[in-house]
């Protein structure tokens, strides 16, 4: 199946980031069919991580921004930006946290929430060199695409 | 049972799994031998590149923090 070109603007580039942020494995579907199938594989993979981490009752938590209060972390900052790379499951977590909705909000006092947070974190890491991919795969594409219009035009 | 320690060691199995899968698969060319021509042999996805190396990444990673963990947990018991 042939696949479209890929058009090259920063609009374009920044919307198709925002989409495979904001769905796991959606940045790799307007690629070659082999890409487009391990996008499906990384979007499925990092969904059931998350969903996992979600299980065992971790999430997402707001840190402490403040580095004066004594219950500032450094590595709770950076943990809740790493989870909300995972996109849409990440702001469900977050969404849910601030509504109180107890299915799928993070219970902090619960013994497995540690490791449910952790699974969410590695969802959201993989999730960013997902995008990365994606973007570099891009990238890649409309470079050599425009070679080739560039070929058709000087022959 | 203690379920809480057979959800670690399965965490570390799957974790670094989808993780040498993710990362690994990306280092890995886009297989052209993946489509064919018509009418010549498929080749078996469990003996690709990408299978091979995924499954080397995978090998690596789990061994390296096994390892780790066996040495602290030698050095453990020389501690007081």
């Amino acid at each position: 199946m042939a696949s479209q070109p890929i058009p090259a603007s920063l609009a374009s580039r920044s919307l198709d980031t925002l989409k495979a942020w904001l769905v796991p494995g959606l940045g790799h579907l307007p690629l070659d069919p082999l890409y487009r199938r391990r996008g499906l594989w990384y979007g499925g993979l990092i969904h059931l991580t998350f969903l996992i981490g979600i299980c065992m009752h971790g999430g997402v938590v707001w840190p402490n921004w403040n580095p004066q209060d004594p219950t500032f972390n450094v590595v709770n900052n950076l943990t809740f930006v790493v989870q909300m790379f995972a996109g849409w499951p990440a702001l469900i977590s977050l969404g849910s946290l601030f509504a109180g909705f107890a299915p799928l909000k993070a219970v902090e006092p619960h013994a497995w929430f540690e490791l449910g947070s952790f699974y969410c974190l590695v969802a959201g890491a993989l999730n960013y060199f997902v995008i990365c991919n994606a973007a570099d795969l891009r990238r890649k594409k409309t470079a050599a695409s425009a070679a080739v219009k560039q070929e058709k035009a000087s022959s | 049972m203690n379920w809480f320690g057979l959800a670690h060691i399965f965490s570390l199995i799957y974790l670094t799994g989808i993780v040498a899968f993710v990362i690994g698969l990306q280092e890995v060319p886009e297989d052209k031998s993946a489509d064919t021509q018509d009418g010549a042999a498929q080749p078996n996805p469990l003996n690709s590149p990408a299978t091979r190396h995924v499954l080397g990444c995978w090998g690596k990673m789990l061994g390296s923090l096994v390892g780790l963990g066996l040495i602290v947990y030698i050095l453990s018991l020389f501690s007081n």
